[in-house]
């Protein structure tokens, strides 16, 4: 009966978000977020966005100094925004007044007088908010272009807020990545020329790499480099806990607890690469991976038997039938699922999931065998030698970046069937869970190097970027685009934008990007994209493929 | 014969469904609608039924 729908189709719609590669149409979703995201939390979200800002907009016209309560507050609230992160309404209110409340303080603070309704908005009620988070949005800004590149800007900052939240964590800050995400986000509310606008998307592909290099110190520093690892993907007769996300703190305090108690730990998704740190490997009950990157949860969460720990994005609604195994921690939520609290000191208390596991079935196996990974820069740099060598030799013709995201669309499949018909002198690099749709297909090795170079999670991008800046310098070439290095990044949610915009930063030029072109993006800023770095969209196999290697033939 | 059914009420138009059995769903005004349910032997509906993030399709008993 879509009478009634169609009658009020145009009208407001009841939510607009297109952040990220699976919008509704590839347009923008209008009645429900196609993650599972309700149009109520949609617009919370929106309403924070534009807190934030105004918080920004306050406090980079106060003195420049750090504030980590303010830094902290505005960084974990942008991730909590990220696409799979948070559907919980009540979470988005609470920061929502949060925000009122450290904006006002700053403003009396600093005794800025701005009449920007994002910094003088103060709401009587809850009923109030909830009228404002539907009231303003993304399609407020009305110039195709101007608001093109402020989504752009805000996401990328989504991204670096993610990162540098995983950073901070870990105890490593650098105070000009929160000031230039609140320079950035300020500069969203004002009357900024679209030249100056892609001038400061630039930059903030600049603050990503500066964000992802500090990443990889907290990382490696705390857990030590990855190391080449095979990672059993079979199970055990134990009972288990399953940990999803990015979270490697998550996963210290995780593993600590669970040592002698019976319960093994498996990862999820972009939580694979924790198998290959050493501080992580001494453990003898990690056990391994279990199933698929995100978008496969519903079947194997209900497969698994235990709970569930989802330590950041992605959280996919879940199905009754397993609803209750799942835990959210840090700026995960759902409502109706049991949140683990932040660590005021020390470690995360995970005795309850424990608990819970220990009532479980051990989980149903899905399948069998192990994968390779932990090709972080460390480790490929002591291939170095052995991989030049194959080059010079014509063992390895090319290399071929497919990192990025993976996503529930059928054409997807795109990333399996490239990977199938790559020639058997070529050599994926690979970092985040776009891996997946390859990385047991057993493509083997060339002289021992695995013709699957996986680097890490997304943010381990950085290392391919490091891989490759050693690449040239071994073959003594100014610029890394004169490698036989091709690039074709698959995306999904907001920190691709942000290492999208750091590989251009880094003067990457002739990437494919896919499976869809943001909807974000407008025609004229897509031509400014594709003047100054040749982006460009999917084809087909057979098409992305010759252009791609024949580049690489021209180096 | 099993054939699949859109809930138009649930049904956000994302479009999934029609990406992955184009012979079967159609978006039509921002909901997808079944124009051939015995199209289904080219495609995998129940790809479409699992890939559906508002489990807004199933078959149909009949």
């Amino acid at each position: 009966m879509p009478f009634g729908r169609r009658e009020t189709m145009n009208k407001t719609p009841d939510m607009f978000c297109f952040q990220c590669e699976e919008t509704a149409r590839g347009e923008g979703c209008t009645i429900k977020g196609v993650c599972g995201k309700p149009a109520e939390v949609a617009n919370l979200q929106d309403l924070l966005i534009y807190l934030l800002k105004g918080i920004s907009l306050v406090h980079t016209q106060g003195p420049a100094e750090a504030n980590d309560e303010v830094d902290d507050f505005v960084t974990v609230s942008l991730f909590a925004t990220i696409t799979n992160a948070n559907f919980n309404p009540d979470d988005f209110t609470e920061k929502i007044h949060d925000a009122l409340e450290i904006r006002d303080m700053l403003k009396e603070k600093h005794d800025i007088r701005s009449e920007h309704d994002a910094v003088t908005w103060t709401p009587d009620s809850d009923d109030d908010i909830r009228a404002k988070a539907r009231s303003i949005g993304v399609l407020d800004t009305e110039n195709e272009d101007v608001r093109s590149l402020r989504e752009l800007i805000t996401y990328g900052v989504k991204g670096i807020a993610a990162y540098y939240h995983h950073a901070t964590v870990l105890g490593e800050r650098d105070a000009a990545i929160p000031a230039f995400m609140q320079r950035a986000l300020a500069a969203t509310l004002q009357d900024r020329s679209v030249d100056e606008l892609v001038d400061l998307t630039l930059q903030t592909g600049d603050m990503a790499v500066r964000t992802m290099a500090l990443l990889d110190r907290a990382n490696t520093s705390a857990y030590g480099h990855p190391e080449p690892t095979d990672v059993h993907l079979g199970v055990r007769g134990n009972p288990g806990i399953l940990v999803s996300g990015h979270d490697l703190r998550d996963m210290e305090d995780l593993l600590e607890q669970t040592a002698d108690t019976g319960v093994d730990v498996y990862t999820h998704g972009e939580m694979l690469p924790a198998n290959a740190y050493p501080a992580f490997k001494q453990y003898d009950h990690f056990v391994g991976n279990y199933g698929n990157s995100w978008w496969e949860q519903k079947r194997e969460f209900e497969a698994f038997n235990g709970p569930i720990l989802m330590t950041t994005n992605c959280l996919v609604p879940p199905e009754d039938s397993y609803r209750d195994r799942v835990y959210t921690t840090g700026v995960v939520g759902y409502p109706g699922m049991e949140q683990i609290p932040d660590r005021t000191d020390g470690s995360k208390d995970f005795s309850g999931i424990i608990e819970h596991a220990r009532r479980c079935p051990p989980p149903e196996q899905l399948e069998d065998g192990d994968i390779t990974i932990g090709f972080a820069h460390d480790a490929v740099t002591g291939m170095v030698d052995r991989i030049v060598e194959a080059i010079k030799a014509g063992r390895i013709g090319s290399f071929v970046v497919m990192a990025g995201c993976d996503g529930r669309h059928a054409d997807r499949e795109y990333y399996t069937r490239f990977a199938e018909a790559l020639p058997d002198d070529a050599v994926i690099l690979t970092a985040g869970c776009a891996k997946y749709r390859y990385n047991k297909l057993d493509l083997g090795d060339i002289d021992g190097i695995p013709r699957v170079i996986d680097a890490g999670q997304c943010n381990d991008s950085y290392s391919l970027a490091v891989i490759a800046r050693k690449l040239a310098d071994a073959f003594n070439a100014d610029d890394v685009n004169e490698l036989p290095i091709a690039f074709n990044i698959a995306w999904y949610e907001q920190k691709a934008v942000a290492v999208l915009l750091a590989l251009l930063s880094l003067g990457i030029r002739n990437i494919m990007l896919g499976p869809r072109l943001p909807a974000f993006v407008s025609p004229a800023v897509l031509d400014v994209l594709v003047e100054q770095f040749n982006l460009q969209p999917n084809g087909t196999v057979e098409e992305d493929m010759s252009q791609l290697l024949s580049r690489g033939d021209d180096a | 014969m099993k054939q699949p059914v859109v809930d138009e009420e649930a049904c956000i138009g994302c479009g999934v469904c029609a990406d992955i059995c184009p012979d079967v769903f159609e978006i039509v005004d921002e909901i997808s609608q079944v124009k051939d349910a015995d199209a289904c032997s080219s495609c995998d509906c129940q790809r479409a039924i699992d890939t559906c993030p508002v489990d807004a399709i199933t078959w149909s008993t009949p």
